[in-house]
């Protein structure tokens, strides 16, 4: 499984008090809160200043042996040199020395597992993406925030012509809340022969340890906060898929990380920076797409709105001309009823024959006259069109 | 890629345990099963892990490749024995309490065996479980990982096309497309395996069996701790 040559700062570590701790120049080193294959890492207080930082030590080469801390110098003389300027998402290093038996570096010290601030109490424990995952997936917008951040600090190393080869959550330390993308011993520049190295568990599988690698386990990364399961699930979603489904945000998560996860390096992302564009362009989509429906909306309404004017444009050019009607009727009065509907003035009186009645459609309509104590004069359908007088008699 | 002749025995492989392991390759596949049998048989959370990690130290003992030896009889009668006895031992320590780390409350280690009338029945079936997880995953490492969650999404989690779809970028024909060619593999590695067309449902059930993540994890640290200082 994971064979990681670097320091693994989440290992819970006993105070070993068998040895004393390295002396370290200006530092009081506490105890040791992580280790690696090649070095501890030490919760430190300095001396002058009362500040807490993390000091990793590292011993120098013994005769017949691999050298780590040439190893290491040579990465973070790398960092400096390529890195114009300091990284808000690249664990900050504040001083490289060296003692005669130890090369020691000296960093931010990372938040206390609670959430609460570095302390020098016992039971800090520092932080970082991997023990917050022992309590599960992230929340969602943390999944997106940490996403962006990891991503963030890893293209401003990739921009600067390094490969980190060793992304993992137990590399991402969690400091004021923010991630910071953390241990360069394994860092080389991207155009150099990349040897196969870092946590196999995170290594892609055609093993060229190259920005696309670096991308590879950065999708494995984000799939571990959005899944709260182990890398090597992926791409499973088990229980979160119904969730991921009704949240658009990690249904781009998602995505982003089957893009990131390919197994043919010519389907990745070419490096982090590419990775981040895509989220960016992602996030921002649905956004667009909610413009687009608008404006699909607002051309929609207005068409609906033309077909309507002329329907009714339509409509008033065809409805029948108006004509006026003449209604007689003999030997009794009577009022006058058209389509079953009594005619009436404007101010509700009855029109009573024989009278004029303006402005009808010049249609065909039933015409029935009444007159009270008389059954009632049904003329019939009567075509105004054709007819200006309507004659009725009762017998 | 592997190819389909190698693979058609792979439930054969799996069944007997003949196909040779390293460490973490063993605890992937074993571990929700010890710790699932050491749970059934009364134990604690806490004391099923312990329990994992004692079965996966006496599986491996001096050597880094789990391979068994079929004259031992089956596979599957031998891991369950050797559960057993780690449950029994723990059931005879002279304290059963076994404190959880940084817990106030004592947890029982063990708790007195429940009558059970088949004791045998719910270790062959929570070893089909393994075997089916077994095979899902084999068919999870040959796929796209697109693929492979197009599957996953409509035929397990039963999500329809069109989330589908929004999740994997695959448009909706490709997604049932891939479903149907995870599907066909798997009955391939399945080989002997009589599914009655119940497969992904079986594949179902044997995954809703399984612990959380929650407990993968915590149960994954302590393994690559202590496999690491062996």
């Amino acid at each position: 499984m994971s064979d990681s040559s670097t320091s693994d700062a989440n290992a819970a570590l006993p105070c070993d008090n068998d040895q004393p701790p390295p002396d370290v120049p200006d530092f009081d080193l506490i105890r040791p809160i992580g280790r690696g294959g090649f070095g501890q890492v030490w919760l430190a207080r300095n001396r002058t200043t009362g500040h807490l930082r993390a000091v990793k030590v590292i011993p120098l080469r013994r005769s017949g042996t691999t050298d780590p801390a040439g190893r290491e110098i040579t990465s973070l003389t790398r960092l400096e040199a390529n890195l114009r300027r300091r990284h808000p998402n690249l664990l900050n290093i504040h001083h490289v020395g060296k003692t005669a038996k130890h090369l020691f570096y000296v960093m931010d010290l990372a938040d206390d597992v609670s959430g609460a601030a570095a302390s020098a109490e016992s039971d800090y424990r520092p932080a970082t993406l991997q023990s917050r995952l022992q309590n599960g997936p992230l929340p969602p917008p943390q999944c997106g925030s940490c996403a962006r951040q990891l991503l963030e600090g890893l293209a401003s190393l990739h921009e600067a012509g390094m490969v980190h080869r060793d992304v993992k959550p137990a590399n991402c330390l969690l400091v004021d809340g923010q991630l910071k993308l953390a241990d360069f011993g394994l860092l080389t520049e991207a155009d150099r022969q990349i040897s196969r190295v870092g946590t196999e568990k995170y290594m892609p599988p055609d093993g060229r340890m190259d920005t696309r690698a670096d991308v590879y386990a950065a999708g494995l990364v984000i799939y571990e906060m959005i899944t709260g399961l182990p890398a090597d699930s992926f791409p499973r979603l088990g229980d979160k898929a119904q969730e991921v489904a009704e949240d658009p945000a990690l249904c781009v998560l998602t995505r982003l990380t089957l893009g990131a996860c390919q197994p043919d390096p010519q389907q990745r992302f070419p490096d982090a920076r590419a990775m981040l564009g895509e989220l960016t362009a992602s996030e921002s989509q649905p956004a667009s797409r909610r413009v687009r429906s608008r404006r699909r909306m607002v051309v929609s309404i207005a068409t609906l709105a033309g077909i309507l004017m002329l329907a009714m444009i339509g409509i008033w050019a065809s409805r029948p001309p108006r004509v006026h009607v003449n209604f007689i009727t003999e030997p009794f009065e009577a009022t006058i009823f058209i389509d079953d509907v009594r005619q009436v003035t404007p101010d509700g009186t009855p029109y009573t024959t024989p009278c004029t009645l303006e402005n009808l459609p010049a249609r065909v309509h039933r015409v029935v006259f009444k007159h009270e104590g008389l059954p009632d004069r049904v003329v019939g359908q009567i075509d105004f069109a054709a007819t200006r007088q309507v004659v009725a008699r009762w017998p | 890629m592997m190819n389909g002749k190698t693979r058609a025995t792979l439930l054969e492989q799996l069944r007997d345990g003949t196909h040779p392991l390293a460490w973490d390759e063993f605890f992937g596949r074993y571990w929700s099963l010890v710790f699932g049998y050491a749970r059934h048989r009364g134990c604690s959370d806490y004391t099923a892990e312990e329990i994992v990690q004692e079965v996966m130290l006496k599986v491996f003992e001096e050597k880094d490749v789990f391979q068994y030896d079929p004259r031992r009889g089956r596979f599957r009668d031998w891991l369950a024995a050797v559960v057993r006895n780690k449950v029994a031992e723990h059931r005879r320590r002279p304290s059963e309490r076994v404190r959880a780390p940084g817990g106030d409350s004592p947890l029982r280690g063990v708790e007195p065996e429940a009558d059970e009338p088949q004791p045998d029945a719910a270790w062959e079936r929570a070893f089909e479980d393994t075997l089916l997880a077994a095979l899902l995953d084999a068919a999870r490492r040959e796929v796209n990982p697109r693929d492979f969650l197009a599957f996953e999404l409509l035929a397990i989690e039963g999500l329809s096309g069109a989330e589908v779809a929004r999740i994997t970028g695959l448009s909706r024909n490709a997604a049932y497309k891939a479903r149907r060619r995870v599907l066909k593999r798997l009955r391939q590695l399945g080989g002997t395996y009589a599914d009655n067309g119940q497969l992904t449902e079986r594949i179902k059930q044997a995954l809703s069996s399984r612990p959380g993540p929650a407990v993968q994890r915590s149960l994954t640290t302590r393994m690559e701790r202590t496999m690491r200082s062996r």
